[in-house]
């Protein structure tokens, strides 16, 4: 084949760039906007023998509203997961304001043990958790040997249990985007605030805290969001107690072969997810962003 | 000075095995407009990051009314510094941001929003209390900045290097401004620059840095025509230094043996030349006039007539020594004279133009 | 419809989970089967006896062998292997061959109690074989000798008080029904009436408040085992699991319920998929597979009874419920969900 060179350039100068833009933004989309769009129309469809048959249904969607068992199993995870959230983003801001403040090499070894909870398995975090946690588990002896009777047993198989390891696996995604922001503010504007005559409470709560809002918010939305889509955590160990929306879900799949019923849970879930995270953003301080 | 408001005694900062400061001595006086210049690297920002007190001396003292600044923390310090990025707070709006000195010490919010107002009325940014600095050119920003510094009414005001993002028209502006502001508010301004033309513009008194010590203190007058040395008098603007031997010392007055002749200059208490030292004469060219041959003791021969618009620029050179050449700068339009490349000529200034320097 | 499934299916391919045998060659025996029933050493044997290709592939649940199944009609496999139970559904959709008993004769060589294909339910249709009973295991009423006062006789020691927060069950809606419908004394414990689930439901509740808490994997079992304190369990893997637990150091005991105990009993069967020399290959497999030594070492190595040596998992004074499907997995999931909704 006979090509003029630089026509050829010129072509793949004309159409190479568009080309790999539509490339690298089409990939992410297809893997994202395929299964979600399936999951929609599964969500309409319902179960027929052992089919799903698209029958553009919204009756999945009336049970969600109207069993009020969804609905308390539905707002019983928001609470915890909104539980966890906060508790993680409150316990994470001073860890990353320590990062930030700390200097090099106590900076590093910092970020270093923080992260490394982000470099194992999940399950087995949660099996770690799980021997800390059960009846003869290191937690429950010590809360046994303080000897306060209420406090036995507080941690062993229930919704706080799931509440403690949610946080505590979470907090490494509180923490970072916390420290992100923080690290993004200039020194200069600390030192400004310093020479207005300003403390260092005074700086932090005018300059410090509105401007790493951002971080927190992402820390926040972030936590949520893990939380609330976790079900391996509820079912580890919450015991028949932590009961949550990622369960039922889960319970959908699998044998029960309630797809339809399942995508219309997730849609709730991911719709929960956006309208958090809508607020979030909504609430954030504009001009820190 | 009468009664100096900052002092600095002997100050050193060592990064490491790096001295960045070597033993400055520094006062700046009431109601003073002092200019720090040098060269990037010089050590100038230091000095105003020591007196902030964003950075601490190794050794030496600062102070404050005759009180030690040592260890006192920046937010005790009565001074107010103008950052050079300016150092807006990006989600305050304008009247928060001046008003922030202000909040800080406790004032009623009324008498901020007022104060704030009046600030911003001084600076001409009457309107602008509400928006938010990403909304600001960079002239208003440093405009919002100066007026963060001066609301305070700190008894010093220090601006690191403020003008240096400014196009050059604006800057001009501003340093008529800042300087006019300066004797509004009668408050002392260290200002940092490594721009000599807004030194000599703007300053009271102008500190020459360089490597970390203090070439010369001197008003922008003396700097000009009475540098210390010959580093400073090539600092600004075109200067002839002619080269030559004392022939003769006295007290007051020193005779020179130059490539264009023997000439008798005032000598100043620096000097401390003898018989057969080398010296040099600092002159500058828009001091020098141009004379009859015959009735001069300095001659030389005209090399170039160079035609800029109002003024000319005329290259003289010695007749012994083809190397020594002098620039005179004269009005194009002055008459009496007509110069023909080659032609002899006589050299002429004013006995207290003519400034020695040691070599 | 037809576009929904392909639609599934097409995002199974992608997500990875469609395995590479649509490459596969058709002299090629395709096996669909779990981890431990077609070993290494067993397929080589085959394949040097019989001059024989043979692909296995493992897989973690029921809906992954449905999918690939009903994916392909059959073409993407030719022997599954699965509970009775669950191989209804296949029978219904036309997906399986019947299986030419002339071609096993090992089949006359296993156990007495399983020698007569018509006495076990699920097996035959229309006169026809269908599957090919293989392996089994019993759910056990699991229990630490050290923790009870004397040993559990009865399904119904889950719900005493005495063990209250010392009480392990498997999550899993069939399963629980089917043991508190026994309980119940129900007739048919896989095929329930509302009432009778409504009445399971009731006990089931009752049973979550005696719960430290539900497992879902055997693994998971062990350590929870190690770290609490453990007094009755339902123990869903049978045999296997109580293996695994007193290797892991736990002091256990296990034990048939009088009342009896649902049994599962993986069967081999074939696809319809598997045509001519094709399915004379599969029937030397399951031949083959039902060899004595064949299972015994199956037996011996996972804990599982098989149907051709005896484990003495089950005596015959044992009552046996073997799994059959159930009336309706969603009803029961819907209600299983009820009661771990309920606080």
């Amino acid at each position: 084949m006979n090509v003029n060179p630089d026509k050829s350039e010129r072509i793949v100068r004309q159409f190479g760039r568009p080309l790999f833009y539509c490339f690298v933004f089409a990939v992410p989309l297809l893997l994202i906007a395929a299964p979600f769009a399936s999951f929609l129309a599964i969500s309409v469809g319902e179960v027929k023998g052992s089919d799903i048959v698209m029958s553009l249904t919204l009756k999945n969607f009336v049970r969600i509203v109207e069993d009020p068992l969804y609905f308390q199993v539905v707002w019983k995870t928001i609470s915890l997961c909104l539980g966890v959230s906060i508790v993680t983003t409150c316990l994470g801001y001073p860890i990353a304001y320590l990062i930030a403040i700390s200097t090099h090499s106590i900076r590093y070894a910092l970020i270093c043990i923080f992260s490394i909870p982000l470099l194992m398995n999940y399950v087995i975090k949660i099996y770690a958790m799980r021997s800390i946690l059960g009846g003869s588990g290191v937690l429950n002896k010590f809360l046994e040997i303080i000897g306060i009777s209420g406090l036995s047993n507080l941690f062993v198989f229930n919704l706080n249990a799931v509440f403690l390891v949610l946080a505590s696996i979470l907090l490494p995604f509180a923490i970072f985007p916390i420290f992100i922001a923080l690290e993004r503010i200039p020194n200069s504007l600390l030192h400004a605030a310093a020479d207005l005559g300003a403390s260092r409470f005074f700086t932090f709560t005018r300059i410090i805290l509105p401007l790493s809002m951002p971080g927190v918010a992402v820390a926040f939305s972030f936590t949520f969001v893990l939380a609330i889509g976790d079900f391996i955590t509820p079912q580890m160990v919450g015991g028949p107690t932590g009961f949550t929306l990622g369960r039922v879900i889960y319970s959908q799949f699998g044998l029960a072969f309630n797809w339809p019923f399942g995508a219309a849970l997730s849609i709730v879930l991911m719709t929960i997810v956006m309208v958090t995270i809508a607020l979030t953003v909504f609430v954030t301080p504009r001009r820190a962003r | 000075m009468a009664s100096s408001l900052v002092k600095l005694r002997k100050i050193v900062k060592t990064y490491g095995a790096i001295k960045v400061l070597d033993g400055i001595d520094l006062d700046i006086g009431n109601d003073e407009f002092v200019v720090v210049l040098g060269p990037s690297g010089s050590g100038k920002t230091t000095i105003l990051r020591m007196i902030g007190g964003f950075t601490q001396p190794s050794s030496g003292e600062i102070e404050f009314d005759g009180m030690s600044l040592n260890g006192v923390p920046i937010n005790k310090r009565p001074f107010n510094t103008v950052f050079q990025d300016y150092a807006l707070f990006p989600h305050m709006t304008v009247a928060d941001n001046v008003g922030f000195g202000l909040r800080v010490r406790g004032v009623a919010s009324a008498q901020i929003t007022a104060e704030a107002a009046n600030a911003l009325s001084l600076v001409e940014l009457k309107g602008f209390a509400d928006r938010y600095p990403a909304q600001l050119s960079g002239g208003q920003r440093q405009r919002v900045a100066l007026a963060r510094a001066i609301i305070c009414k700190p008894r010093l005001i220090l601006l690191d290097e403020p003008l240096a993002a400014l196009d050059a028209s604006l800057r001009r502006q501003m340093q008529t401004f800042l300087k006019d502001l300066q004797r509004e508010i009668k408050t002392s301004f260290l200002f940092i620059t490594h721009d000599q033309e807004e030194a000599i513009t703007m300053a009271d008194r102008i500190v020459i840095v360089d490597r970390g010590v203090i070439c010369q203190t001197a008003t922008p007058r003396q700097m000009y025509y009475q540098p210390d040395n010959l580093l400073v008098a090539t600092f600004f603007g075109d200067n002839n230094l002619i080269r030559g031997t004392a022939a003769e010392v006295s007290e007051k007055w020193v005779v020179v043996e130059t490539p264009f002749g023997t000439c008798r200059v005032q000598a100043p208490e620096t000097l401390w030349a003898t018989v057969k030292d080398p010296l040099c004469i600092a002159v500058r060219p828009e001091n020098v006039t141009l004379v009859a041959a015959d009735a001069a003791p300095l001659k030389g021969r005209v090399v170039s007539v160079e035609f800029t618009g109002p003024i000319s620029v005329i290259k003289v050179e010695s007749h012994s020594d083809p190397a020594a050449v002098l620039n005179v700068k004269c009005l194009s339009a002055a008459k009496g004279m007509e110069l023909a490349i080659g032609g002899d000529v006589g050299i002429s200034w004013q006995s207290e133009d003519a400034w020695p320097l040691h070599p | 419809m037809g576009r929904m499934r392909k639609l599934l299916t097409g995002l199974a391919v992608l997500a990875g989970l469609g395995t590479s045998t649509g490459l596969a060659q058709s002299e090629t025996l395709r096996i669909v089967t779990w981890q431990g029933y077609a070993d290494d050493d067993w397929v080589e044997e085959f394949e040097a006896a019989y001059n024989a290709d043979v692909q296995v592939t493992f897989v973690g649940d029921d809906a992954e062998i449905w999918a690939k199944v009903r994916g392909s009609n059959g073409a993407d496999a030719d022997i599954i292997t699965t509970n009775t139970g669950q191989l209804q559904r296949y029978i219904d959709a036309n997906l399986l061959a019947p299986i030419d008993l002339n071609m096993v004769p090992n089949q006359k060589e296993v156990l007495e109690q399983f020698r007569d294909l018509a006495k076990i339910p699920g097996v035959m249709r229309n006169g026809k074989v269908f599957m090919m009973p293989y392996v089994y295991a019993p759910y056990l009423l699991a229990y630490n000798p050290d923790l009870v006062s004397e040993a559990p006789t009865s399904w119904s020691s889950l719900w005493d008080p005495k063990y209250k927060g010392k009480v392990l069950t498997h999550d899993s809606y069939e399963y629980n029904f089917t043991i508190a419908a026994i309980l119940d004394g129900a007739k048919d414990p896989f095929q329930l009436s509302e009432d009778e689930l409504q009445r399971c439901k009731t006990k089931l509740i009752d049973l979550q408040h005696q719960l430290l808490s539900y497992y879902q994997y055997p693994e998971e079992v062990v350590q929870l085992w190690q770290s609490n304190e453990i007094a009755v369990m339902m123990a869903a893997y049978g045999p296997s699991q109580i293996n695994a637990l007193r290797k892991a150091g736990a002091k256990v005991e296990a034990v048939i319920p009088k009342e009896g105990t649902p049994t599962w009993l993986d069967s081999m069967a074939v696809t319809v998929g598997a045509k001519g020399a094709k399915y004379d290959l599969a029937m030397k497999w399951i031949n083959f597979a039902l060899k004595k030594e064949i299972s015994k070492a199956l037996a011996r190595r996972t804990n599982f009874g098989t149907t051709g040596f005896d484990t003495g998992a089950i005596t015959p004074n044992d009552k046996i419920f073997w799994v059959q499907s159930i009336e309706d997995p969603t009803r029961r999931s819907d209600l299983w969900n009820e009661i771990k909704a309920t606080p």
